[in-house]
């Protein structure tokens, strides 16, 4: 028998107190397994939606934080909004031209260039409108080039494709302008096919509009939020009830509420005069403009937050701020947590030893007498707190990552991140398993010395 | 093969008094001897063993083990030539009670040099009668059967000696006979010298050479420096 045989089968002696040590220590590392696999789809997550395929939001003035929480995340309340003349200084003198020519039949020769379109150069611009739901999702109304132009993904260069159906078109002959696409989670919660109705609201209990937008899209699951959204053309959003912006003098001066209702023949009143001609500019405002600029992107930060009522941010750079200054340290806090619940374990191990050791003076003296060495029978009781720790780790480990398996196709779904079952938070989760088994081991010292100064004729 | 010279062992007693508790001026066993001390409890019997084991170090005197003094050893060196030379059976048998009889026996093996020999192991266990119950924990065997499993755990490193203190103090008259014929033919048949001490009259009366404790030991002059 080796050392490591004698150290076991004093384990096996004590099978209770060895298992129940065991299972402390087990919970203990597969706790620090799934915050740290857990804190690794966080950080994944986040660093994978700051790649939004655009450099900048642009929106009201306000918070930051909100704005990105709001267009990025389609999270928190929306924002104030802006004119759409405002979203046309990003576009140059044709693409003005060709909006103008669109929406009200006439090209205007004369047309300037954008104020910012030469620091946006060869990137785009994009329009956005929030604030309204599909069920408890949030609806974005855009152009059909949020799905042409951006891009997702670690390295922000997957292009976004469809599991059914295609793009929601600016104008088409059978839905007019009211086509629209829904995210993978949206189509899965709400049973959604394509050639359904969906009929947009301002929240989740609040009214309903009565005009439908009809899916023609339902997207492949993308791991962003994406998912979790419904995307309506914005030319059938302004049409909406309610989305006309009110008219306005030089001073901004509200001098209207917007268009009125009209009423129908049915007696019902409704704004369907427009559903046939697109809304005017004037009467346009949109939330938020993703902005993919050119090579001078401060340039246009500095240019918009010059302006009393536009701010520009950096998507990434705010992820990066929410990571660093909120994300971090509370990951930090639940590690520390977990890491204390170790801290006990080894503690336990030490308490499950030493409470031992004293029925066992016999025993190291009977192994003493028999020719064992003060060396060789500290090895035996620091062999035996060495592998309640490893039995530990290892069945911590493995209960950490079978339990953070199963969750995968929950996260897989909600954050597009793949969580395979021998992936390691690296280099953290070694270093923490490593530091918590060296914990654990040394946890045996105090009873391996003690083993280490029994008298042995005394014990005989 | 062991020569005891003048060998002296002290115990200071709580008022701080130093006693002198073994005093052997000259003892000797001869390579596969069988030797027997008789003498009352609590006279120093077990100190003898004790100190003859290298478990405790004299106060003066040597102990010479194959021209070896074994007094001079350092601890570790002790450690070595008990695991190689000494074999100990216990008056309580001190068996480990989480491990079986076989594990007994080879625990005992696995601080020498016959770490791997299970045959031996389980030659020595169907030696002593117990080849039928080599998986039993001690809590599963007999009383005679348990001191069988001690004897059997004395032998395993095959030493040059036997200690054998008090084998049958726990053991029902029955078996007492059976356990010391069975120590004594296989320390026989092993070539293993043995040196037995008792109180016991009926123990006594199985060996030849027999020394009362109380005519081996007697008062030597020491110096209580070493104290």
């Amino acid at each position: 028998m080796n050392l490591f045989q004698i150290a076991w089968r004093n384990l096996r002696y004590r099978s209770l107190a060895s298992a129940l040590t065991i299972l402390s220590m087990a919970l203990g590392v597969a706790l620090c397994v799934i915050v740290l696999g857990i804190s690794g789809v966080i950080n994944r997550s986040l660093e994978r939606n700051s790649n939004v395929g655009y450099n900048l939001i642009v929106g009201s003035k306000g918070s930051a934080t909100q704005l990105v929480f709001n267009t990025v995340f389609y999270l928190s309340q929306p924002v104030e909004n802006l004119p759409y003349s405002y979203y046309m200084e990003f576009l140059n003198k044709s693409q003005r031209n060709a909006l103008h020519e669109k929406i009200s039949g006439q090209a205007n020769e004369d047309e300037p260039n954008g104020r910012y379109s030469f620091l946006v150069g060869d990137g785009f611009a994009i329009p956005v409108c929030l604030g309204d739901y599909i069920g408890e999702h949030r609806l974005v109304a855009t152009t059909p080039q949020f799905f042409n132009d951006l891009k997702y993904g670690d390295a922000g260069d997957e292009a976004y494709t469809f599991k059914a159906g295609r793009n929601f078109e600016d104008f088409s002959e059978q839905y007019g302008f009211f086509e629209a696409v829904v995210g993978s989670q949206v189509a899965a919660n709400m049973n959604l096919k394509l050639g359904d109705e969906i009929f947009a609201s301002h929240g989740p209990g609040n009214l309903v509009h009565e005009d439908a937008f009809t899916i023609v899209g339902i997207l492949a699951p993308t791991g962003t939020p994406n998912d979790r959204a419904a995307f309506a053309n914005i030319e059938g959003f302004f049409l909406l009830e309610g989305h006309t912006a009110p008219k306005r003098d030089d001073t901004g001066i509200e001098l209207d509420k917007g268009l009125p209702l009209i009423e129908t023949k049915n007696g019902e009143k409704t704004s369907s005069n427009l559903l046939t001609e697109r809304l005017p500019i004037e009467r346009r405002e949109v939330t938020g403009i993703l902005v993919r600029h050119g090579l001078i992107g401060a340039g246009l930060i500095r240019a918009v937050n010059k302006s009393k009522f536009a701010q520009a941010v950096s998507p990434i750079y705010e992820i990066t701020q929410l990571l660093e200054y909120f994300v971090r340290p509370v990951q930090a806090v639940l590690l520390l947590m977990t890491l204390m619940v170790c801290l006990v374990s080894a503690v336990s191990i030490l308490v499950s030893i030493y409470n031992s050791m004293n029925e066992r003076t016999r025993d190291i003296a009977v192994m003493r007498a028999l020719g064992a060495s003060r060396d060789q029978v500290m090895l035996i009781i620091f062999s035996e707190s060495l592998l309640i720790t490893l039995i530990g780790a290892c069945s911590g480990v493995v209960a950490g990552k079978i339990f953070t398996y199963c969750l995968s196709p929950i996260v897989e779904q909600r954050t597009g991140i793949k969580i395979p079952l021998l992936a390691f938070n690296m280099p953290y989760e070694p270093i923490v398993i490593g530091g918590l088994v060296l914990v654990g081991t040394l946890a045996g010292l105090i009873p391996a010395l003690l083993a280490y100064r029994t008298n042995v004729a005394r014990n005989l | 093969m062991l020569k005891i010279t003048n060998l002296v062992k002290n115990y200071r007693d709580p008022d701080g008094n130093i006693n002198q508790i073994l005093g052997i001026k000259s003892f000797e066993i001869a390579a596969g001897q069988q030797r027997v001390i008789r003498g009352p409890s609590g006279g120093g019997k077990t100190t003898l063993l004790n100190l003859i084991a290298g478990i405790l170090t004299p106060d003066r005197g040597e102990i010479q083990f194959d021209g070896v003094d074994i007094c001079k050893l350092s601890e570790g060196g002790r450690d070595k030539f008990r695991s190689a030379k000494i074999g100990y059976v216990f008056q309580t048998f001190n068996l480990l009670a989480g491990f079986t009889a076989l594990e007994n026996v080879r625990l005992a093996m696995s601080f020498g040099k016959r770490k791997h020999d299970l045959a031996r192991a389980v030659s020595l266990l169907q030696r002593v009668g117990l080849g039928d119950r080599m998986h039993h924990r001690p809590s599963q065997l007999s009383v005679g059967q348990q001191q069988r499993v001690a004897a059997a755990r004395g032998l395993a490193n095959k030493p040059r000696l036997l200690l054998a203190d008090e084998p049958t103090a726990n053991v029902d008259p029955a078996n007492q006979a059976i356990i010391i014929d069975l120590i004594k033919s296989v320390c026989r048949d092993e070539q293993v010298a043995l040196l037995l001490v008792t109180h016991s009259d009926e123990v006594t009366a199985q060996f030849s050479d027999v020394i009362q404790f109380n005519e081996l030991n007697s008062v030597l002059p020491f110096n209580s420096s070493k104290v």
